[in-house]
């Protein structure tokens, strides 16, 4: 088989295919990590380089995204810990008060999509929350969402949160949504602000110091 | 110039012609006004009195301002707005406005179509499609709203005339219910329904033509109650993003498009009145689709979206479509904004827009809840300063 192809599917969202071409591979000895790292992360990378160049949309990335989710519950199970490593573990969610979860998804199809380890935490989260799933998953980054001009103070409850608990030196802040602009990520100390989820992905790479 | 009345003066900017003043709108539609934390602040700040404004769309907490404000102002719209059915059935509230017309109560309620809506800060977002499961085949049992009880247009036509007898205001109608895009994302779930677009096209395809249906049948009955007597139609419709469309416009021409065509066609065909149509977001992109729909009216004009700056609008499209806000930024300009930026703000944007017509004074979305109220009478205050044709926008030093 051309395992090219399962870059192909992937990028144009075809589920069933890239589903069948993983199992194909791996019957045929391809290790799962190489699927992961030579084929699915290049092809989210290409989806979120023509999302951002108004190529694809949002319907073309959720199905990308999709594909991708099919092919990784497959191959998850079987990597070992020196398989691949995970590019670093993100806990994700939209701040307290707001409900809004697309932009927030499509950010955390993305990260997974780069090789991030996601914990997603939902909607409405409440600051606390997020304080707990950074002590238990020891995350490296926290990603913040909000939609709503109203909401975003909560972000920086979060954020003031995060640094009561000690944890706030332990862990890189990039928030993002609608209302969020670079100069208030500025004002409430966060460490990045991604206008959309492929810089989202770039943001957090930098931060973490791998691109 | 000779003095206008409301009406005149609407209907000459949506003809392209420069009337008297910039029309003013300030609640005739229900992206055109100010939360409802948002006006108890204005009408303390006022020394207002008046109280029990009615909640005109309880999802987004937005009220019609009461009279002393919309006089004040020199707001130049009134709004009729269907009434809700005898019936919403099971517990679901209906679409939009409640029975008392006071709002919600409690963090969550089911609209007509069964969709549960969940209390954010101040206003409900939908929080559980009532279609998120739905096959093919459940798209023919499903309940769904019925447009043709008699109470959803009982007394309306009296309320115009009466209106159209003791004012000149201009008229604006609409049928509180979402276009068929909208409407699909809300009642299928967002991404269900934008994956639908491409996995499933034939349940996607047969839910916009259901819901078009709806918005034809509920329209159907409002035009024939008051369409004769009304100047402006208003149809919801979000298509745009922060960052450009949901969907590409060639996914837009191929599958959205028929039922706007559809939709548009039945509206225009059934009465005179102008059609507006609102779509948040970045929509530059189909801008000309709607002009090719005969479309008279967009709203809101987001320019804090992408591709919507509004010296490029009125150049491509101005003598085409009528700019129906766009004349302040209520996302990221105003809660920070002071009066006085705030007054210069309006009249740069009076002074893009106004020019040769086609132009009403609206923001870019309602006035948020967290938006002082000096900032939101400052707006007005501007509006007011800066309407006069020909060009009283012009700096004065």
């Amino acid at each position: 088989m051309e395992l090219r192809q399962i870059y192909e599917y992937t990028v144009s969202g075809n589920a069933p295919k890239v589903k069948e071409l993983t199992e194909q591979a791996l019957a045929e000895g391809v290790a799962p990590g190489e699927i992961i790292s030579k084929y699915l992360i290049p092809a989210m990378a290409e989806v979120g380089d023509r999302f951002e160049r108004n190529e694809f949309y949002v319907p073309e990335l959720l199905i990308a995204a999709r594909a991708m989710q099919g092919a990784l519950a497959i191959l998850k199970p079987l990597l070992t810990d020196t398989d691949l490593k995970p590019a670093g573990k993100v806990v994700i969610g939209t701040v307290k008060g707001d409900l809004h979860d697309i932009g927030k998804n499509l950010v955390s199809m993305m990260l997974q999509g780069a090789g991030f380890e996601i914990v997603d935490l939902g909607v409405d989260v409440p600051p606390e929350k997020f304080v707990d799933a950074v002590k238990q998953s020891k995350a490296d980054v926290v990603a913040l969402s909000a939609l709503l001009t109203t909401t975003m103070p909560s972000m920086k409850t979060t954020i003031d949160a995060l640094q009561a608990a000690g944890l706030r030196e332990r862990v890189k802040v990039v928030i993002g949504g609608a209302p969020v602009t670079q100069r208030y990520a500025d004002e409430i100390g966060a460490d990045g602000y991604a206008p959309d989820a492929n810089s989202a992905v770039r943001r957090t790479r930098q931060l973490l110091g791998l691109a | 110039m000779a003095s206008m009345t409301s009406r005149e003066r609407v209907l000459t900017t949506l003809n392209h012609q420069e009337p008297d003043k910039v029309p003013i709108d300030m609640g005739g539609v229900v992206t055109t006004s100010i939360s409802r934390i948002g006006n108890e602040r204005l009408k303390a700040y006022m020394g207002v009195t008046a109280s029990n404004e009615i909640v005109s769309q309880p999802a987004l907490d937005v009220v019609v301002p009461c009279e002393e404000i919309l006089t004040h102002f020199e707001v130049d719209f009134r709004a009729v707005r269907m009434r809700p059915p005898s019936d919403t059935g099971e517990g679901r509230q209906s679409w939009f406005v409640p029975k008392d017309g006071k709002g919600v109560k409690g963090d969550h309620f089911f609209d007509e179509f069964g969709n549960r809506w969940q209390l954010a800060e101040f206003d409900y977002s939908p929080a559980g499609p009532a279609l998120a499961n739905a096959t093919l085949s459940d798209l023919d049992t499903c309940i769904w709203p019925d447009p043709h009880d008699p109470a959803r247009v009982a007394g309306l036509r009296e309320e115009t005339l009466a209106l159209r007898a003791s004012t000149e205001y201009a008229i604006t109608a609409d049928i509180m219910c979402g276009g068929p895009f909208e409407q699909a994302l809300w009642t299928r779930g967002y991404e269900q329904f934008l994956i639908d677009l491409h996995w499933d096209r034939r349940f996607a395809d047969k839910l916009l033509g259901k819901i078009t249906d709806l918005d034809i049948a509920l329209w159907d009955a409002q035009l024939k109650a008051i369409g004769d007597i009304v100047d402006v139609v208003c149809q919801g419709e979000d298509m745009g993003t922060q960052h450009g469309l949901y969907i590409s416009p060639e996914l837009y021409r191929e599958v959205i498009k028929p039922h706007h065509q559809r939709l548009f066609s039945f509206i225009k065909a059934n009465t005179r009145a102008k059609l507006f149509v609102h779509s948040c977001g970045s929509v530059y992109a189909i801008i000309p689709d709607y002009i090719e729909m005969g479309v008279d009216a967009l709203n809101p004009v987001q320019t804090g979206a992408r591709d919507m700056d509004l010296v490029r609008l009125k150049r491509e499209f101005g003598r085409d479509i009528t700019f129906w806000g766009g004349a302040f930024e209520t996302q990221y300009f105003l809660p920070k904004a002071t009066p006085e930026e705030i007054r210069e703000h309006v009249r740069r944007n009076i002074e893009i827009l106004a020019p040769g017509g086609g132009f009403v004074f609206a923001g870019t979305h309602n006035i948020t809840p967290e938006t002082a109220p000096e900032k939101a009478y400052a707006v007005y205050a501007a509006a007011k300063e800066f309407r006069n044709y020909p060009d009283g926008w012009r700096r004065s030093s």
